[in-house]
């Protein structure tokens, strides 16, 4: 089963296009990686299947329903982020019993449990709160929702590191104690790799991979070699990166399908390429590194 | 699909009950706005002098109408900040659809509307007892209400205020649609009104005022504002229904 399958949406702003044709679907129970870079698209589109923003083209459907504006959506769902409204005339504690009232699988021990582990006043104000203690309330309250489609977009900005290690494991633990469907978005896939069972990475708007972390893992080589032995290996294949590291040697990542034994032979060194750096080398930009834009003497 | 409109009217319910406590400054301002129209009451609205045969004697006017006045405003800016931003997407952090806060909007502006209502009027006693603690005129008159005339009262003002949190309400989301509203409105309404004074009060905005104000039968009254309200309300929820949240 789906929770969510998109087919050729698009999402346009005034001018500019967030999201440009992109097609997907998220399994029932998985924890997926929204990973991108900055501007990529990824809280517009946790937002259109939150049912907060509207598609402006294409086709979105989250348990079955188009989302935008949709009420069943909604209770079923939680978007957190560290952007979150709460009203300011609530305290900590009222606002979980709100939480309480509006969602039907709230899990009022649990909530208690963390909020009390992360030493939060009861009559705190959210608005009040600094930066990271926002975000740690936030996540409780979202896990405590126990939504069968919770989605993170971004959760630990402001946390520190403790924080950010303690939310994790929670979100595990939890996550297999009642099974539901998390979106978790971060441009830490280091961070968050151990979690994740999928990989969405997406760019520009446009979605370039969508993996188990398995086989992310598995997906490229880094290879380095001698210049001209390099170029003659890589000819006539798709390379995923390729930088010239010095005068007569060079770095480039490409999908794994040569046998190491020939590469080792020819004197060129292989190496892995971990998931969060082929992500980043999946997404540069074509205009070369900071260096070249800005020219030092 | 009767289950549905059941879950539909419990989440209206639960966000109208939500509304009740996150807003709870609304009634915050109302106390101190009243309080203060209490306070402008204690200046007469007209005096007149007499005297002769060695005896002296002024006759003034007063009047804690203000405190009405106050409260049609208060109705109006409440229902206009209830649209904005901070306020709207609350919802949305919990459960909510644009339509359904906007039906549980209106059933916390009625509700407003008649503590509004009841308080405005009330206030005239307080003010009469404050009056006649305060100063040392010998004779007061008070122009008292039998039981019926203060409900007429208190369910007219109620009716006024609901109709000034239409209108603020409308006006809110028209703004948060468009900024451009925030200077449309305001002047066409401060123009009509400066074309009001010009053209000897028969302007538009004059004989739109006459006929919700001027209304003398209790049941056309009830009928010419609830109807009105309702379609104001209407054409809000309507001209919000694909409004994005967590823009």
């Amino acid at each position: 089963m789906n929770v969510v399958e998109i087919n050729n949406l698009s999402k346009v702003y005034q001018r500019n296009k967030a999201l440009d044709k992109l097609s997907l679907t998220i399994k029932t129970n998985t924890i997926t990686g929204v990973i991108g870079r900055n501007g990529a698209g990824k809280t517009t589109l946790l937002k259109l299947i939150a049912g907060y923003l509207k598609e402006s083209t294409g086709e979105i459907n989250v348990f079955s329903k188009r989302p935008f504006n949709n009420l069943i959506v909604s209770s079923q769902s939680v978007f957190i982020d560290d952007n979150m409204y709460f009203p300011e005339s609530l305290t900590l504690e009222e606002l979980l019993i709100e939480g309480e009232r509006f969602y039907e699988n709230w899990d009022k021990a649990f909530a208690k449990a963390l909020f009390d582990y992360f030493s939060f006043d009861p009559r705190a104000i959210h608005d009040h709160l600094s930066k990271g203690r926002q975000s740690t309330f936030n996540m409780i309250f979202g896990l405590s929702t126990r939504a069968p489609l919770t989605i993170f977009d971004e959760p630990t900005t402001g946390m520190d590191v403790s924080v950010r290690k303690d939310f994790y494991r929670v979100l595990l633990k939890d996550y297999l104690a009642y099974p539901r469907t998390i979106l978790l978005s971060s441009h830490h896939l280091d961070e968050i790799e151990h979690l994740l069972e999928n990989v969405l990475l997406i760019d520009q708007g446009r979605h370039l991979l969508h993996l188990p972390i398995d086989d992310l893992k598995e997906y490229a080589v880094g290879m380095t070699g001698e210049k001209t032995k390099v170029e003659e290996l890589i000819q006539g294949k798709q390379i995923i990166y390729k930088e010239n590291t010095d005068s007569n040697m060079m770095f480039v990542v490409m999908k794994r399908n040569i046998d190491p034994q020939v590469l080792k032979q020819v004197g060129i060194s292989v190496k892995p390429i971990r998931p969060s750096d082929l992500c980043v080398y999946l997404t540069k930009d074509s205009k070369g590194g900071i260096d070249d834009a800005l020219k030092y003497e | 699909m009767p289950s549905n409109m059941n879950n539909y009217f419990a989440l209206v319910k639960k966000q109208y009950k939500f509304k009740l406590k996150a807003y709870v400054s609304v009634f915050n301002s109302l106390i101190i706005l009243q309080l203060l129209a209490i306070l402008f009451s204690f200046n007469p609205t007209s005096s007149r002098g007499f005297g002769g045969y060695g005896v002296d004697a002024s006759l003034n006017n007063y009047s804690a109408n203000i405190s009405i006045v106050f409260t049609f405003l208060w109705g109006f800016i409440t229902a206009f900040i209830i649209t904005t931003k901070a306020y709207r997407e609350d919802d949305f952090t919990f459960v909510s659809n644009n339509q359904s806060q906007g039906m549980a909007n209106i059933l916390y502006l009625l509700t407003i509307s008649f503590i509004g209502g009841i308080t405005a009027i009330l206030s005239g006693y307080l003010y009469h007892v404050m009056f006649y603690f305060t100063t040392n005129t010998s004779e007061i008159y008070t122009q008292t209400m039998t039981l019926t005339e203060l409900f007429i009262a208190i369910v007219a003002t109620s009716l006024f205020i609901l109709f000034c949190c239409a209108l603020g309400y409308l006006a809110g989301i028209l703004v948060q649609l468009h900024k451009i509203f925030g200077i449309i409105l305001p002047v066409v309404f401060i123009g009509l009104l400066m074309f009001n004074g010009i053209s000897g009060g028969d302007s538009f905005l004059a004989k739109t005022f006459f006929f919700y104000f001027q209304e003398g039968n209790l049941v056309i009254f009830i009928l010419k504002i609830t109807i009105t309200s309702s379609l104001l309300f209407l054409l809000s929820i309507s001209l919000f229904r694909n409004k994005e949240a967590r823009v």
